[in-house]
């Protein structure tokens, strides 16, 4: 009796140390910000797996390499995990994605990817659901501006870290239009007082008025606008538009409705606006676009928020403090005026479901997207990450950086912000919009026919991928889109 | 008159080469001159023919260890990982496919060895564009565990460039006349010896002609590297290619210090041995 | 001797050494992709519908897809376009080039050495070289707007067109050093006797080009139209790096689709089955080639020379 008592004792202490150690593993690790926490998070992970240190395989955009390695070095000193990362072109990301979930090598534990891929790549089994570990870390989701984290979920799990605000921004330059007699000028010709455009025939009077070729050389020294017209990127500043004319792409049963008026007619608009661009437009991105516009050569810009890092860097840029950072312009649906800012990119901290270390991606991501580092890393002198938490607001390193104005507007424009089209085969539907849509740019096809040709590439597509499936995807994603029609 | 005649050809020739020589010249010339400019340089109008500045900062920043740094809209890649794998990559490699292509040119040469089709149906393997095989080859890849290693691209690199060995060394083989090999035997020396004695020396410059044609190629190849590597192995081309999407930086200096470099090995090669390289292209389709 | 060269010496072993790697490399790298490529063709998989081990048999859809697909057919179209723009360009060049190198003269070794640079720089430079060289507001329009008085500034790289012209020059450029290598050894290589025996006829210089060396070069003129052709029909580098295969499609290739449609869009097997119509079309061209060069081989082993 005694001896089996002693058994059952020994047997019983055993347990509740055995339960006592995994409840302790599945506890949140102590600290009070999300940093801290992934910090301790990290420390335990090592101490569990009886490391010193470790070396994590990321895919890393090019462009990301600047403003993240230096905190990615600093976590390492904390902890001992550290990145071996390789860079891949932003725009291949995609493609060495799909063969990671093809070759399941487990060659990279993480990476940085946009919200686009992201159905696919749940759905090809590369991308790992992180709720379990959300939930431990207590990661600052709440923190973050609402819309932005829906576009890191899929049919209701959470995939990714949002790291990136991404919503289009308009930017005109004050001093231009405060110039002696501009003003005037303008509203005899306009009948309105120049300012931040309303909507978008508004933006292509400013335009106009503002491309000056004062020689007659054919080359304009003042571009009257600038925005994407790129392969890969051109379509994203039509879907903008097109969602301000009050349309969506899909109905309920994933019947195309871009090729109706409002498509048609934002696609002409969109055309119309081009003339006043630097001709050399449909090759560039970022890194032409901002040295164009930071060199003073444009009136306005629409584009991604780090616009505002070029056009205040202190060295670099010949319009510091000239600038005015405006909401984005709309149209007048229904009496209404309707503003939309499409979130053209994004970026998204992904664990990958082949990784050999996902809970210490997992750390190493929270640290990256907690309040703290983000708010270090969104004010950085090269960085491409853009305010998308309510506390960047009020931090002032990050207004210092972009002022306050510009962090103010762009929180404004993501009340109103509208995803991509975030489905399976997203790649596919909006290269053949792309496509399309350059054709008409470059005069080969009526815009009508861009759209009616799109409509029906995206019915193949559909067909080809399972229409039930991408009902329901659609479905789910309309919850991402916004009531609101201007930001209040 | 035909005094005239003749002195107006040397004229017209020299003018017509000067042209091409213009042509060829021009954008090397050019991407030389960018790597000595510092970055108000690089796109002026009208633009500027000789560095007013010259500097060697655009070589410092892409020498010094590292992966990559970034400035406003500009990416910066690092050259000295990429250069030493495609150093090993290639020249393993196009060593590896000459030894084995040219014995094998050399065995269907004097016995017919796999047959009389051989040479073409190997051909035909060139013919195949390498996206045809990408796809698989990543699961194939996998599966052997030859991702993203040397080994696994050395070993591609050899087969695709094998046709081309063979094809090349089969004409300088053939020059070899079989009679001072069968000479050779006679007199008594073994096979190992006639290859070294009378074969190797009369096709050396073949071997080497051969081996800077595969070497250039594979030193060029992109698609089959992007698709099997990621972290450990990284070639020069993929490096360049992450310059290149409308995203990356047009940081024109440092990429042109990385397109110097990269070329510069290859075109020293190719002047060391121009003799051979003019003399060797004819794949035994003539014949003294 | 040793045990060991003694084996070496027998003729089986000496012979078929070296055919045992190589068949075996090919046997075990290249066959089973091939096969596997097969395979995944007559399926409908898509990365992101589960392994394609379980994928479901569904015969020829993708192929009849990929017959269907209008921008794989203009794909097809454009890439074959492109090699027969470049290759006679390069072709022309090199062997002008070629003839005018002939004869030894001053300052010859300057030229082709000049002339053999293009082929040795890695085509990703090229690349990236050209396309700092053709912005609007380049050197390159510079130097033609001095050439012909007028401001020039084509947009090389942003218009349908002109895109592609610049696609096929770049081939044009860096190519043509491989064309031009090969018709001077052709022309080195030319025999003397049948030259010197129509001189002696009192044949003039241009009749013995056209009806003795010409003949005499036909298998040089295969072997580069050969080599050239297969090469350019698989361009993948020039419209990757120079435009994105923009504007629009301007110069997507058929190697850009195919990786587009294989690792953007996940559609495995519709790019395992375009790929094999790609073979197919390239095969039928190249098989034809082929042929003329063992046509030629063998008619100089018969005919010796004359």
């Amino acid at each position: 009796m005694k001896r089996a008592f002693g058994f059952l004792s020994i047997a019983g202490t055993v347990a509740l140390l055995v339960a006592g150690s995994t409840a302790a593993s599945a506890q949140t690790p102590p600290g009070g910000t999300a940093d801290v926490r992934a910090i301790s998070g990290a420390k335990a992970y090592m101490q569990a797996k009886g490391l010193t240190s470790l070396k994590l395989n990321m895919m890393m955009p090019s462009i990301f390499t600047a403003g993240s390695t230096l905190e990615m070095t600093i976590f390492e000193k904390e902890t001992g995990i550290g990145v071996h990362y390789f860079e891949v072109g932003i725009l291949q990301v995609q493609a060495k994605a799909m063969s990671e979930a093809v070759a399941k090598s487990g060659s990279f534990d993480f990476w940085i990817g946009d919200p686009i891929s992201l159905p696919d790549l749940v759905e090809a089994g590369l991308a790992r659901p992180i709720d379990d570990l959300v939930a431990r870390g207590k990661a600052d989701l709440d923190d973050i501006v609402p819309g932005f984290q829906e576009q890191a979920r899929y049919k209701g799990k959470t995939y990714g870290l949002v790291a990136d605000g991404d919503n289009f921004i308009m930017v005109i330059r004050k001093d231009l239009i405060e110039a002696p007699g501009e003003g005037e000028k303008f509203k005899a010709k306009y009948g309105w007082e120049p300012g931040c455009p309303d909507t978008y025939e508004q933006w292509y009077q400013l335009a106009e008025f503002f491309t000056r070729d004062p020689k007659g050389t054919g080359v304009p020294e003042l571009y009257g606008a600038m925005g994407y017209r790129a392969r890969g990127w051109g379509w994203r500043w039509w879907l903008q538009q097109f969602y301000a004319k009050g349309g969506m792409p899909f109905d309920d049963g994933m019947k195309p409705l871009i090729a109706g008026k409002e498509g048609v007619e934002a696609l002409r608009d969109y055309i119309a606006l081009t003339k006043f661009m630097p001709k050399d437009i449909l090759g560039w991105a970022t890194p032409q676009a901002y040295p164009f516009y930071a060199g003073g050569n444009a009136f306005s810009i629409m584009t991604y928020p780090s616009i505002a890092i070029a056009a205040e860097h202190p060295d670099r840029s010949k319009v510091v403090g000239k600038n005015k950072y405006c909401l984005v312009p709309g149209y007048v649906v229904g009496g209404k005026l309707v503003r939309r800012a499409l979130q053209g990119y994004g970026n998204i901290f992904y664990v990958s479901n082949y990784a050999k270390h996902p809970e210490a991606a997992y750390w190493l991501s929270q640290y990256m997207t907690s309040k703290e580092v983000s708010a270090r890393l969104v004010a950085g002198p090269n960085t491409v990450y853009d305010p998308y938490r309510k506390s960047h607001l009020t931090d002032p390193r990050v207004i210092k950086a972009r002022t306050k104005e510009m962090v103010e507007i762009h929180l404004k424009n993501a009340q109103v912000m509208a995803p991509m089209i975030l489905i399976q085969g997203a790649v596919e539907y909006n290269d053949a919009l792309d496509l399309n849509v350059q054709e008409a740019l470059l005069g080969k096809i009526t815009a009508e026919d861009a759209l009616k040709n799109t409509a029906a590439a995206w019915e193949k597509i559909t067909n080809q991928i399972g229409r039930r499936q991408q009902i329901e995807g659609w479905k789910a994603l309309k919850a991402a889109y916004p009531t609101k029609n201007v930001p209040d | 008159m035909r005094r005239g005649r003749r002195s107006l050809f040397p004229l017209v020739r020299h003018a017509l080469l000067l042209a091409w020589t213009a042509v060829t010249l021009f954008p090397i010339y050019w991407m030389v001159m960018t790597s000595f400019k510092h970055a108000g340089e690089w796109v002026t109008w009208p633009p500027r023919w000789f560095p007013h500045e010259p500097t060697l900062i655009n070589y410092v920043k892409v020498l010094t260890p590292g992966t990559s740094t970034f400035e406003l809209g500009r990416q910066t890649l690092k050259i000295l990982k990429p250069i030493g794998d495609s150093l090993i990559v290639s020249g393993v490699g196009s060593l590896l496919a000459v030894v084995l292509g040219s014995a094998l040119a050399y065995s269907w040469a004097r016995f017919g060895t796999g047959g009389r089709n051989y040479p073409y149906n190997i051909l035909s393997i060139r013919m195949v564009p390498p996206i045809v095989i990408a796809v698989p080859f990543v699961v194939y890849f996998v599966t052997l565990r030859l991702l993203d290693t040397y080994t696994g691209l050395i070993l591609v690199y050899v087969a695709t460039c094998l046709p081309y060995v063979i094809w090349m060394m089969l004409a300088f083989v053939e020059e070899v006349p079989v009679e001072l090999e069968r000479a050779a035997r006679l007199m008594g020396a073994s096979r190992l010896r006639v290859l070294r004695s009378v074969v190797l020396p009369l096709t050396a410059s073949g071997l080497v002609v051969t081996f800077l044609f595969v070497f250039i190629l594979n030193w060029s190849e992109l698609l089959l590297a992007i698709t099997l590597t990621n972290t450990e192995v990284s070639t020069l081309p993929i490096t360049l290619n992450k310059f290149q999407s409308a995203n990356e930086g047009r940081d024109y200096g440092p990429q042109a210090a990385i397109g110097t470099l990269a070329t510069l090995p290859v075109v020293v090669m190719g002047f060391l041995i121009q003799k051979h390289l003019l003399r060797g292209f004819s794949f035994g389709l003539l014949r003294k | 001797m040793t045990g060991l060269r003694r084996w070496l010496e027998r003729e089986r072993v000496f012979r078929w050494l070296p055919f045992i790697p190589v068949q075996g490399l090919f046997a075990l790298l290249l066959l089973p992709n091939f096969l596997l490529l097969v395979y995944l063709s007559l399926l409908s998989w898509r990365i992101t519908r589960g392994t394609w081990w379980n994928a479901a048999f569904t015969g020829l859809d993708s192929f009849q897809r990929a017959l269907e697909d209008e921008r794989f057919l203009w794909a097809l179209a454009r890439t074959f376009g492109f090699a027969a723009a470049a290759v006679p360009l390069e072709l022309l060049l090199g062997f002008g080039l070629a003839l005018l190198c002939r004869r030894h003269f001053r300052g010859r070794r300057f030229y082709t050495t000049v002339f053999l640079l293009p082929m040795m720089i890695v085509p990703a430079v090229v690349g990236y070289d050209l396309s700092m060289l053709l912005i609007d507001q380049g050197p390159f329009n510079q130097l033609l707007s001095l050439f012909t008085g007028r401001t020039i500034t084509v947009r090389w790289l942003s218009e349908y067109t002109p895109a592609q012209l610049a696609v096929i020059g770049a081939d044009v450029w860096q190519w043509t050093a491989l064309t031009f290598l090969i018709f001077t050894s052709g022309l080195a290589g030319l025999p003397e006797d049948p030259i010197r025996a129509a001189r002696v006829m009192g044949a003039r210089r241009w009749q013995i080009f056209w009806h003795v060396e010409l003949p005499l070069l036909k298998p040089v003129i295969a072997i580069a139209v050969i080599l050239r052709s297969m090469e350019a029909l698989k361009i993948f580098d020039y419209p990757m790096l120079l435009t994105q295969a923009g504007p629009g499609n301007a110069t997507e290739t058929v190697a850009v689709y195919l990786w587009r449609v294989g690792w953007e869009f996940a559609r495995v097997s519709d790019a395992a089955a375009m790929s094999l119509v790609l073979l197919v079309a390239v095969a039928m061209y190249s098989l034809v080639a082929i042929r003329v060069l063992r046509r030629e081989r063998r008619r100089l082993a018969e005919e010796g020379v004359a």
